[in-house]
């Protein structure tokens, strides 16, 4: 596991660079959008502290890459050049596992029709239940629509580690400010 | 008897039982009608060999695969990974035995995920791990979306931000050769200070000082979240 102090700093440095660059912009904001700003430039921050070696900072990063005007991302990817080939990569990764899924589909259809023994009734209602789940844990977990039930798990739990470190951060800098007010 | 014979085998294994019988255990207690197929534990080789094998008569299915299956498998118990039982009724093709590998992979992640989530430890079952672990994230992620809009709320524009947290993180980066990063910010040079222990003559700005005396004695402690609230409080004093 990572180590969970040094990500922190990671993260705060590169969320206030991020900052940076938004106030540099003289642009009056409301309410909305400063919010947006400040969530996209720590999402951001977090994905590229991770240094892309997982697969939901590569999603971050990719995604974000997408939204022209999007100033912030252009000075992150001057420090993250060696991420735009993993971003590259992480898409052709997407169709190769979505196209060997319709594979395993297609041929996995007749098996699943073979009458099972009576004992298996609790397993597929059990199946079921997990598959549900780690179909909603998909959705939760950027860019984990591609990945298979094995390695959404393993990006799950980074992901949550993640999110800890900016949840802990951001709490500090609230509590910080809201003493002073 | 033999019912009884694997019952008892099955659940006194179950506490010592590997991250493998995840699936035993969900289906055990829900069907005991056909509990006999359940697939015996490492531990208890012989007992549940031959109530295997007498299970295994009543049914019309590969027996003789079965019991062969057994003898391999309790051979390899000894090894460190891949215990691969397939379930009775089910081929001992690659397919099976690769997904049951599968499993047990997943088995294992999912234990380190229990580890993780505060309060996953009693759950037992993949589904209802896996719903704590959603909550969890949602929650995270619900969290962070309600503090930047709190921080976007109490700014009027992102600067004062900036500069808290640049002071901040000049606090909680002590020992990083940091302040080539702050230079824009010439406000901050002045007041970073390793061991902040002046901070008045920094900032000159009298009907402030008052507001000094508590940041300054939380300044001596150098833990580092607690020293990067400190150093946040006191920059945005001086900047209003």
């Amino acid at each position: 596991m990572h180590n969970s102090s040094q990500l922190k700093n990671e993260f705060i440095k590169r969320w206030v660079q991020g900052l940076h660059l938004y106030c540099s912009s003289k642009k009056e904001m409301n309410l909305l959008e400063r919010k947006k700003k400040i969530k996209l430039s720590a999402d951001i921050a977090l994905a590229s502290a991770r240094n892309s070696a997982t697969c939901w900072s590569k999603a971050i990063i990719s995604k974000a890459k997408k939204d022209e005007g999007n100033t912030n991302l252009v000075n992150n990817l001057s420090r993250l050049e060696s991420k735009l080939m993993y971003a590259h990569k992480k898409v052709t990764c997407h169709k190769r596992i979505r196209s060997k899924k319709i594979l395993m589909r297609s041929c996995g259809v007749g098996k699943k029709m073979k009458p099972r023994h009576g004992s298996n009734l609790p397993t597929c209602v059990a199946k079921r239940l997990v598959k549900k789940r780690t179909q909603v844990l998909k959705r939760l977990v950027p860019g984990g629509e591609s990945m298979d039930e094995y390695s959404i798990i393993k990006e799950a739990l980074d992901y949550m580690l993640s999110l800890r470190v900016q949840v802990d951060v951001m709490k500090n800098l609230v509590n910080a400010t809201t003493n002073l007010n | 008897m033999e019912t009884d014979n694997s019952l008892e085998t099955t659940s006194s294994i179950l506490p010592n039982s590997s991250p493998n019988n995840f699936n035993l255990v969900k289906e055990e207690p829900i069907d005991s009608d056909s509990l006999h197929n359940s697939s015996p534990n490492l531990s208890d080789p012989i007992i549940s060999k031959s109530t295997k094998r007498k299970e295994r008569e009543k049914n019309v299915k590969s027996s003789a695969k079965k019991s062969k299956n057994v003898a391999n498998e309790t051979d390899g118990e000894e090894l460190p990974y891949v215990h691969v039982r397939a379930r009775r009724g089910q081929a001992t093709d690659s397919h099976s035995l690769a997904e049951r590998a599968r499993r047990e992979k997943i088995n294992a992640r999912m234990k380190l995920l229990q580890e993780l989530v505060p309060g996953c430890n009693k759950i037992s079952g993949t589904a209802m791990v896996l719903d704590e672990i959603i909550n969890h994230v949602q929650s995270l992620q619900h969290q962070v979306e309600f503090l930047s809009m709190r921080l976007a709320a109490v700014h009027p524009n992102i600067d004062i931000n900036l500069d808290n947290i640049f002071s901040a993180e000049s606090g909680s980066l002590m020992e990083c050769s940091f302040p080539a990063m702050v230079s824009p910010q010439p406000l901050s040079h002045q007041l970073w200070q390793p061991d902040g222990l002046t901070p008045q003559p920094l900032w000159g700005v009298e009907e402030m000082n008052p507001n000094f005396i508590t940041p300054e004695n939380s300044l001596l402690s150098y833990d580092s979240s607690g020293n990067s609230v400190s150093l946040y409080t006191n920059q945005l004093k001086m900047e209003l």
